[in-house]
């Protein structure tokens, strides 16, 4: 039972325990059954009510327990929970606010505190917002550093080690250059890189270093794992921790190997540069803009006796004595201001007081900018060569010296051995032009040609000793090779036609003609070598051919070559012929004389004429001796005569038997567009000459023909052809004479053979123009001679003391009916010079009183001092060396003839200055009076006319009385007349002859006037048949 | 709609009253009783001997339920005649508590039909996961269709129930009774009156419906120490503090879980239905008062879903729990149901292991503990 239900019914019902309880319910059911109906169920009920009630109350003990025990199990679940939650609070609160103080650091040490203050709330997001913010920016950072790290990585050579220095971090740079992976050198020191080289202080003082926290610099040579060494640039970084020493050490470094090695050679470089200036054994010196020494070396120390450590940064003033020092200032300043380089001698006297010749050589150098930076000198001790000059120079005159007396000695040999020689040959030539018996013709003839030969000779040794002496020179002179071979040959010729043999010359038409070299050496060896071929050949001819080789550059080559039909050379001694002293052999000596010089004398001039000789022979056959020259060509020839003829078209007829001298005769007339016809005899040349309509307009024979000669056939061809073209006659033997018989035969012109195609020109344009021009003179028989030979007569000063060379001048002077006037000496020239003037002097040089040079000089000048007009000089002299000449033309002399005197040399010198040939060949020529008439002045004519017609024959007979009366002033005075009037008339030619008579006359030289008045009459004559015709249509 | 009940208080006395029930020609016989009654044979019967055709549906008890009250070792069999309205009978084995799901999916395969419009289901009360085999036979009948019904009971012995179908009665069958037909018409109301009270526990480890933590605490040491001297009693006793579901949020989900057994050896509690691995439980108690309301509450919702005229049944499944803690006074909530009803509709029904009935309605159908679940037939 519940015990409240109990207490209940105790209190109620006054039951007290359970027993009475029951016993009482068990007296209810009992009362139950006696009991009312509505009762009945309450007293049996009773039992189960309280039954009900009881279980109730207990369910609700049990509810209210079981509910009480609830709420105090929930009640300290919850407190539980609520405190854990508290706790759980707190701690979060205290894990936030360390947040909001780890943040607020964050904040602080990134700079932005303005949101520190605004931390102050519980806001989390926010919170978190700033943290993730700063974890942001954190990140931001973070990424910078890394790509700083990735960009140093890639640099640089990174180790981190810890502060035991053991390796913990290595980049790839470091792995790559040192060899090792990064597994080997992480754990290890970076003793394991150690090169070695260094010494332990350096390791000790970079730890030192960084121990105390600083940074390190330095460059260390390390090793890799293979052993090569390579050199870095270190910086290592201390990391402090939070006490303050270092736990990290970061080693940051650079590849520098290459510029250790660079660094290395240039070092090297430096060194050998300092060394070689050093090892210079001329004293070198640097110095800077402002002149100071930077460098000096060695020797510059030892020459100068100066220590160097004296002198750098000293300038000149310091070390040389001012006077030597100002010289080289200013060359100082001035290739600074020029750069480039110097070079001068100089005088330096150095410090022991010695004199040096030096030459200084000095460069300036420059900065890369081109700007001055300083300059590099080295002196050059020349004392020493200077010396040596000094003495080279007096060897020099001492050798100069000795030279000019060989030379004088050579001069002076030539002079006296010559002198003698010219009297011989000069003074058996006019004898031989004497009255001479037969006897004593042949005599003398001996001696003459004797003595040639001995002249010969002699010329040959005096050549040979210029030439071994190297005294012999050759000349450059202008002159015509034409002329000069023709010349040559013409000289020769004689003697091939006393042999009987052929002379022949064939040019080559592209030869040039005029040239500049020596035409005596040439002419010499021509002479030897065409002498030689006339000695060697007994028949055939002797033919010199000259051909070009080369032209370039205004020199031409030259090829002579000279064939005989001789002898011939055996082989074995054709080597030997040009050899001097040598002859083909002894015999050769005694059968045909000579000194065996000649060969070898011709070599060596035509060596020095540039050129070769050599041989061709076949005994028996005949030789060729060629030889080649190179002259210049003269660019400025002499003016061609001007007036030339057409040639082109003729016809001529070229007679000769001889075929080549038909080849070179066709040749040459064909170079010139004539059409050549060739008869190789008389008989052939008639029979062409019968041909109907052969028109020739000219005819060239040879004098010498078997069977029929030139004579005859001219003859012959007289009577056959009245009409006969003119003909021209070639002889190889010119013979006095032979004028004569061209002339009975009608012949037109002689020349000898060989005949030069200037002559032949000449010839046929005179023997054309004469055909076609009316000629008032009378036909003149051209020859040579005549092309020449007419000369006037000369006023000759001969100065000359040699007795023997006077006489023979004089001689030869006469002859050719000049006048001469002797003086012996300079001085007696000069006295002659002052009163009278001379056509002409020759001047010998070598003379007592005073010589040749002096006399020419001081004529010179009275020339000038008196305003007198120039006598030609012509110098006489045996020394002929081109030294000698050229001070004959500087003293002022006009022309040159070598003794001994050769007689045609002297003519043709004199017809060269005296003669007017021109004018005298000229004078065929008609001067057309009648049209110089028409020029004239009418009036003045026609007055005069009449008077002059009626008085001109008078006055001639007056000028021929003043000549013979010797009455100078009447021929004068007749002459001027003469002058004025026929000068009125124009008449040109008279009036020029009539001016020569009264200048003449004027001179009082009244001698040999006659033939000029001949010569007047005759053109007055022609005049006058016009003047007639005139004066005849005035009276009408 | 006709419906007529008699109550058998004596055991194998049954045929003697079933002619009672042929006023109505039941077509459908619903068997309510204490473990005695449905021991051998002579149930099914006598059942089958007065009524050939009729269903037979039903189910052990823990206490029958009738228009006077609540009874122990009775059995009440109620006869219902249906004009209109067809049944479809549904029944299968139940392999162990695993099988639950696939019962339920074998008895909805049963029960499927185009005008199925309510399911009457009586399971085992031990042994079984109730919320599964109810979510099985939705997952194939759809959630339209109400399912009610309830588990077996044994008295609050918890060791041996018995259900009853067509076939016979058994201890390990689902039994299972389809409504087919426009004219039904069907309202429920279910409603427990426990209060929840403690902190909130998190279900830290448990397995379908077996508990095994609260908290990181065994579950069952939790129970003891709230149970204190009644901890001897378990798991009757365990009937005092079911559990409310709360959702994560700690929210009630609504439901609550009963025990239906403890395992001393892992600590852990053996739930009427499964609970949220996530979720939280709080421990719930009640008074009989509330309780009383409560079941007053489930009238009104199920008397105001219908408003048919003509006799109505209404099928009481009670919680065995609420019959613990309110004793004696048990009574007192058939009674409130029957103030409710009135005299409109015929009260039928037990205290069983777990109560199925949707929930809200149109909701899903779940299992509850501890509710006053009422499921009120009529027909038009």
């Amino acid at each position: 039972m519940q015990k409240t239900l109990l207490r209940q019914l105790k209190r109620s019902m006054g039951v007290g325990d359970e027993a009475e309880l029951n016993a009482v319910l068990s007296a209810m059911r009992t009362a139950a059954e006696a009991a009312e109906p509505s009762l009945r169920g309450v007293l049996e009920g009773f039992g189960d009510f309280l039954g009900r009630v009881g279980s109730s109350y207990e369910q609700y003990e049990r509810d209210l327990d079981l509910r009480t025990r609830s709420l105090e199990i929930s009640s300290a679940e919850l407190s539980g929970s609520n405190e854990k939650l508290r706790h759980e609070l707190l701690s979060r609160e205290g894990a936030l606010s360390s947040l909001r103080e780890v943040v607020r650091d964050l904040l602080h040490s990134t700079g932005s505190d303005n949101t520190v203050s605004l931390l102050g709330g519980d806001d989390i997001a926010d919170l978190s917002r700033r943290i993730g913010e700063l974890v942001a920016e954190s990140e931001f950072g973070r990424r910078e550093l890394a790509n700083q790290k990735f960009a140093l990585d890639q640099h640089a050579i990174v180790s981190i080690t810890d502060a035991a220095g053991t390796i913990v971090y290595a980049n790839d740079r470091f792995c790559k250059i040192s060899g090792y992976s990064r597994e080997e050198l992480i754990g290890c020191n970076h003793r394991i890189i150690n090169s070695g080289i260094h010494l332990p202080e350096v390791f000790r003082d970079m730890w030192g270093t960084i121990v105390l926290g600083s940074v390190w610099h330095g460059e260390i040579c390390n090793r890799a794992r293979d052993g090569r060494f390579y050199w870095v640039s270190a910086t290592i970084v201390p990391v402090l921790g939070n006490d303050g020493q270092p736990e990290r050490y970061i080693g940051i470094r650079t590849d520098i190997t290459d510029r250790k090695r660079m660094e290395t050679e240039l070092s090297e470089q430096l060194h050998l540069v300092e060394a070689l200036i050093e090892a210079i054994p001329l004293p070198v010196y640097l110095k800077d803009t402002t002149g100071r020494y930077i460098r000096l070396n060695r020797a510059f120390e030892m020459f100068f006796n100066v220590d160097r450590e004296a002198f750098l940064g000293r300038t000149l003033l310091d070390l040389l004595p001012p006077e030597d020092a100002r010289l080289h200032i200013e060359k100082d300043a001035e290739l600074f201001a020029n750069k480039g380089m110097q070079n001068y001698e100089a005088v330096v006297h150095s410090r022991d007081g010695l004199r040096h010749d030096t030459i200084y050589r000095k460069a300036a150098l420059t900065h890369r900018d081109g700007s001055v930076s300083g300059l590099l000198g080295t002196i050059i001790d020349i004392t020493d060569r200077k010396q040596a000059e000094a003495e080279i120079l007096k060897a020099k005159e001492a050798a100069e010296a000795a030279n000019r007396a060989k030379s004088d000695f050579l001069a002076n040999m030539s002079h006296e051995i010559r002198t003698p020689m010219n009297g011989i040959i000069g003074m058996t030539d006019l004898t031989l032009d004497t009255a001479l018996t037969e006897e004593q013709q042949e005599y003398l003839s001996i001696v003459k040609s004797s003595a040639e030969s001995l002249l010969t000779i002699i010329n040959d040794i005096l050549d040979f000793s210029k030439i071994e002496a190297g005294k012999l020179l050759v000349e450059q002179i202008p002159f015509d090779l034409h002329r000069v071979l023709a010349d040559t040959l013409k000289n020769l010729a004689l003697r091939t036609h006393e042999k009987n043999l052929e002379l022949i010359s064939e040019i080559m038409p592209d030869v040039p003609r005029h040239l500049l070299g020596d035409p005596s050496r040439i002419r010499q060896v021509l002479v030897n070598l065409v002498g030689n071929a006339i000695k060697f050949t007994e028949k055939g001819e002797i033919a010199l051919r000259t051909e070009l080789i080369t032209l370039a550059n205004g020199q031409a080559g030259l090829h002579f070559a000279v064939r005989d039909t001789g002898i011939g050379i055996a082989p074995e001694k054709q080597s030997l012929i040009f050899d001097a002293f040598s002859q083909e052999d002894t015999s050769t000596t005694r059968r045909y004389g000579g000194t065996g010089l000649g060969l070898s004398i011709s070599r060596q001039l035509v060596g020095l004429m540039g050129g070769e000789v050599w041989l061709e022979s076949q005994l028996g056959q005949g030789s060729t001796f060629h030889f080649s020259v190179k002259l210049a060509v003269d660019q400025q020839p002499p003016q061609p005569i001007t007036k030339q003829i057409e040639l082109r078209g003729r016809r001529i007829l070229v007679v000769d038997d001889n075929a080549t001298n038909r080849r070179v005769l066709c040749g040459t007339l064909a170079a010139w567009d004539v059409k050549v016809q060739d008869a190789e005899s008389g008989a052939a040349a008639l029979e062409i000459m019968r041909q109907p309509d052969q028109s020739i307009d000219c005819i060239l024979l040879d004098a010498h023909m078997p069977e029929m000669d030139g004579y005859e056939l001219a003859q012959r061809l007289h009577a056959e052809h009245p009409e006969l073209p003119p003909m021209l006659m070639l002889s190889s033997g010119a013979m006095r004479g032979d004028g004569q018989r061209c002339q009975e035969a009608g012949i037109a012109g002689f020349f000898s053979k060989p005949i030069s195609s200037e002559e032949l020109l000449a010839a046929l344009c005179r023997v054309f123009d004469a055909t076609e021009q009316q000629v008032a003179s009378p036909q003149h028989l051209l020859t040579r001679h005549a092309l020449r030979e007419v000369q006037r007569t000369l006023d000759i000063l001969l100065v000359e003391d040699h007795l023997i060379n006077q006489k023979l001048a004089l001689g030869l002077l006469e002859k050719w009916g000049h006048r001469a006037t002797l003086a012996n000496n300079g001085q007696e020239a000069l006295v002659f010079f002052g009163q009278r003037t001379f056509d002409l002097i020759l001047m010998d040089m070598q003379m007592p009183v005073m010589g040749g040079l002096d006399a020419t000089l001081r004529i010179r000048e009275m020339e000038r001092t008196l305003n007198l007009h120039r006598t030609p000089i012509i110098a006489m002299t045996a020394a002929a060396m081109q030294s000698d000449r050229e001070a004959c033309l500087a003293a002022g002399m006009d022309e040159y003839l070598s003794k001994p005197i050769k007689v045609k040399e002297l003519l043709e010198k004199l017809l060269t200055f005296g003669g007017q040939m021109e004018v005298s060949d000229e004078a065929p020529l008609a001067f057309d009076y009648a049209a110089a008439l028409i020029t004239a002045d009418r009036e003045t004519v026609e007055i005069i006319a009449g008077v002059f017609l009626d008085t001109w024959q008078r006055d001639i007979e007056r000028l021929r009385d003043g000549v013979s009366q010797k009455d100078a002033g009447l021929t004068e005075r007749t002459a001027h007349g003469f002058k004025g009037s026929l000068a009125s008339f124009a008449a040109e030619p008279a009036v020029r002859v009539a001016a020569d008579l009264e200048s003449r006359a004027r001179q009082q030289k009244l001698e040999g006037m006659s033939p000029d008045i001949d010569s007047l009459e005759r053109e007055i004559g022609v005049l006058v048949t016009h003047l007639k015709v005139i004066a005849a249509s005035v009276s009408e | 709609m006709q419906v007529k009940q008699i109550i058998n208080r004596k055991v194998g006395g049954l045929s003697g009253k079933l002619g009672e029930l042929n006023a109505i020609r039941p077509e459908l016989l619903l068997v309510f009783g204490s473990n005695e009654h449905f021991l051998g044979t002579s149930l099914h019967e006598s059942l089958r001997q007065a009524f050939p055709e009729a269903h037979l549906l039903g189910c052990s008890t823990a206490g029958e339920i009738t228009p006077e009250g609540v009874d122990d070792g009775t059995c009440t069999v109620t006869g219902v005649h249906f004009d209109k309205v067809r049944l479809m009978p549904a029944s299968t084995s139940l392999a162990g508590m695993d099988d639950s799901y696939a019962a339920g999916e074998r008895l909805g395969q049963q029960l499927a039909a185009v005008d199925l419009k309510a399911v009457l289901v009586f399971g085992p009360g031990v042994k079984i996961n109730g919320s599964a085999l109810v979510n099985g036979i939705a997952s194939i009948i759809g959630n339209a269709v109400p399912i009610t019904g309830g588990l077996a009971g044994d008295g609050g012995a918890f060791k041996q129930t018995f259900t009853l179908g067509n076939a016979g009665v058994a201890d390990d069958r689902v039994v299972a009774i389809g409504l087919c037909g426009e004219q039904l018409r069907f309202g429920h109301g279910s409603f427990g009156g426990w209060e929840p009270f403690g902190p909130a526990r998190k279900v830290t480890r448990c397995e379908g419906n077996v508990l095994f933590e609260l908290d990181g605490e065994s579950a069952l040491a939790v129970y003891k120490r709230y149970l204190g001297d009644h901890a001897k009693d378990l798991p009757a006793s365990g009937l005092l503090f079911p559990f409310a579901m709360l959702g994560e949020d700690h929210s009630a989900i609504g439901l609550i879980r009963t025990i239906l057994g403890v395992d001393e050896a892992t600590g852990s509690l053996t739930l009427a239905g499964e609970i949220n691995v996530d979720g939280y439980l709080k421990l719930m108690h009640a008074s009989t008062d509330k309780l009383v309301n409560g079941a007053e509450s489930a009238a009104q919702a199920a008397a105001t879903m219908l408003e048919t005229p003509g006799e109505c049944l209404a099928l009481l499944v009670s919680c065995v729990g609420r019959k613990l803690v309110m004793g004696n006074r048990v009574d007192e909530e058939v009674e409130a149901v029957a103030d409710v009803f009135g005299s409109r509709a015929l009260l039928t029904g037990f205290y069983s292991y777990g109560e199925i009935s949707p929930f809200t309605p149109g909701s899903s159908c779940k299992l509850h503990n501890q509710t006053m679940t009422i499921t009120y037939l009529g027909e038009v």
